[in-house]
């Protein structure tokens, strides 16, 4: 599990310096990889674009997405991490502003892992932030990614 | 065609029984009339000529003439129908006869008797001879009735004929008539019979007399008239009851488009307010987060407060947008209708209240079967903001007293919810239940001030009414009404478990 890193998806600058802060309060070491939307999330993810060459096999430890994003919205992001089979075990979770219960049912019926509404207070969302990765990141076993045994 | 048959035939009988009956008492009268007459003639014809016979035979009978005498009778062989004839002398003794071989079959005269009479087939008749004052005898006529019965004969052909002819020509009448009376009755009958089998009330039946049959036609066709105007004045009415209906499903499907597309608008706009207006707000309080912790050596005590409010702001708005939302999604939920229990509802409500603030010590008080029917999930947010406003307004009494329960005002099923709190002041009713409303300062009780609206608008969702009675410093009681189960009629009173009703107090 150590060194493989975090996939965040966000196209909210502030969000995303938010967001790292919150990581490094945390003590999380791990690397963090910032996608700012949906193509370039795909992109790192399946080593194309601008992340041509990049070593697929180390697919993300979790991936934190948001829904509204430039070009492809998360949904379709998500569609296509469980399509593909070197990204269909990856743990996703949707990190989002919307508490939208349509929202909601379409991340988990898309496959999300979890749902987490990033609250505005700062605090709590560091505080969420942090229990996220203590969770994802230590807590939970995820299965090895494939070809890697 | 039975009835063509019958009136014809009843028609016919009429005519023809009248016409015989007619003809019999004329011919009656007539043969009876002649009949008397001819006698009469008979008679007097008879007598003339036993008038002359006794004058003629005067002198024979003074003197005892035989030959004159037969002489005088034979002038008699000319009338055929004489049977026989004889003159009697003064002692009625035969003195001559005619013929003589009827002398034999003479009836004997019988003395002192004159005149007529009558037999079996011929008429007897005698007169006296007298010569002045004195009697010579009398002469004795005896006719055949050939000629009555010859008469008769020919009067029973005449009658025979007459009444044949009659009958023949009051059968020519009849079927003439007949059609003349029963023609505009069938035809009458033939309207009638296709207005009611077609249903074509523009049908009209032919006027063919002028007497009440005629009238009747015209009543019937006066009457066919205003059945056509009025299946007419139906069918238009009808016509434009389809017309409007159609116009009317138009404007409902129009309204319908229209009022999905504003939903659909109103939809996207809620999804792009709930995505997008909460990040700026994260952005605000974060980074003031940041500020305070990072550079907290170099702010003084006036800029760490200023950031302290920008978060506080920050985090007001971020609610005021959650409300807000929930709100609008009030609005655009459907409503699932069902039984709902609102005292479970109501204690279940209660039961956080309390776990959020466990020092607080309240005497909630719930009424056993309160059941109404409606949206359990959008009552349950309803009963939500009234009990929270009830519990948050209790706050600052030392015992906080709640009451839900259910009253009958003007035959209608109320629910209230009452709390001995802040209370409010009624000059500010009307403004309760607007949104973003609120009668107190939120230093004084914290809120957005949409709690209110939420609840009129579930409220008035399920078609019932909310309205609020209050009193600074002494509580406020909210009333509402849900749209009653089944058609309106209230729940019997045997299908709650208890009804303690708690007294209505003026607050």
């Amino acid at each position: 599990m150590e060194g493989r890193g975090i996939l965040l998806v966000e196209d909210n600058p502030d969000d995303e310096i938010l967001t790292l802060r919150a990581f490094q309060q945390g003590r999380l070491a791990n690397d963090i990889s910032v996608a700012r939307d949906g193509v370039e999330a795909l992109d790192f993810l399946f080593g194309e674009g601008k992340f041509a060459g990049r070593d697929t096999s180390r697919a993300p430890a979790i991936v934190l997405l948001d829904l509204k994003l430039p070009k492809i919205d998360g949904f379709e992001v998500l569609r296509r991490i469980r399509s593909d089979p070197r990204t269909a075990l990856v743990p996703v979770v949707i990190l989002t502003s919307s508490r939208e219960q349509e929202d909601l049912v379409r991340g988990y019926q898309g496959g999300c892992n979890s749902y987490v509404r990033k609250p505005v207070d700062f605090d709590r969302f560091t505080e969420a932030i942090g229990h996220l990765g203590l969770y994802w990141l230590l807590i939970n076993e995820s299965p090895a990614p494939p070809g890697r045994s | 065609m039975a009835l063509r048959d019958s009136l014809h035939r009843k028609l016919m009988r009429a005519l023809m029984a009248t016409s015989l009956v007619v003809l019999a008492v004329t011919c009656t009268t007539f043969v009876g009339y002649e009949y008397v007459t001819f006698r009469r003639e008979l008679v007097r014809g008879l007598a003339t000529r036993a008038g002359i016979i006794a004058a003629n035979s005067t002198a024979a009978l003074a003197f005892r003439n035989e030959a004159d005498a037969r002489d005088v009778l034979s002038a008699l062989d000319r009338d055929p129908h004489l049977i026989a004839a004889a003159i009697y002398d003064e002692e009625e003794r035969l003195f001559v006869a005619f013929p003589e071989a009827a002398a034999t079959s003479l009836p004997p005269p019988v003395a002192g008797t004159f005149g007529h009479r009558f037999e079996a087939s011929r008429l007897v008749l005698r007169v006296p001879v007298a010569e002045g004052s004195r009697r010579l005898g009398s002469v004795l006529l005896v006719s055949g009735l050939g000629a009555q019965f010859e008469r008769f004969r020919l009067y029973a052909a005449l009658v025979a004929a007459v009444i044949a002819a009659s009958l023949g020509a009051a059968w020519l009448l009849a079927n003439r008539l007949r059609d003349r009376i029963a023609a505009p009755i069938l035809e009458l009958a033939k309207t009638a019979r296709n207005v009611s089998d077609h249903k074509d009330y523009g049908l009209r039946a032919r006027h063919l007399s002028d007497d009440e049959i005629g009238e009747l036609t015209t009543s019937f066709n006066a009457m066919l008239d205003r059945i056509e105007e009025r299946d007419a004045a139906l069918r238009r009415t009808e016509e434009e009851i389809r017309t409007l209906n159609i116009r009317l499903e138009e404007r409902v499907s129009q309204r319908t488009a229209e009022l999905e597309a504003s939903n659909r608008e109103l939809a996207a706009f809620s999804y792009s307010v709930s995505h997008d207006l909460r990040a700026p707000l994260r952005t605000l309080d974060g980074f003031s987060r940041i500020l305070l912790e990072d550079y907290s050596d170099r702010l003084d005590a006036t800029a760490r407060d200023y950031l302290g409010r920008l978060r506080s702001g920050s985090q007001r708005m971020a609610e005021l947008i959650d409300d807000l939302l929930t709100l609008s999604r009030l609005t655009r939920a459907e409503m699932r209708r069902g039984a709902v229990d609102l005292t479970g509802l109501a204690w279940g409500v209660v039961a956080e209240l309390r776990e959020r603030e466990p020092g607080r010590s309240v005497d909630v008080r719930i009424e056993d079967g309160l059941f109404a029917t409606g949206d359990p999930d959008l009552i349950r947010v309803a009963l939500d903001n009234l009990l929270g406003n009830a519990w948050k307004f209790t706050s600052r009494r030392p015992e906080g007293l709640i009451e839900v329960g259910r009253e009958a005002i003007e035959g209608a099923e109320v629910f209230y919810v009452r709390d001995n709190g802040a209370g409010f002041d009624m000059a500010y009713a009307s403004k309760l239940f607007g949104a973003f409303q609120r009668l107190h300062g939120s230093d004084e009780f914290e809120g957005t001030g949409i709690g209110l609206a939420t609840v009129a608008r579930i409220i008035h969702r399920h078609g019932g009414q909310v309205w609020a009675n209050g009193e600074v410093g002494v509580g406020a009681t909210f009333r509402f009404t849900l749209s009653q189960p089944e058609g309106g009629r209230p729940w019997k009173a045997g299908e709650f478990s208890s009804s303690k009703t708690i007294p209505t107090t003026k607050s």
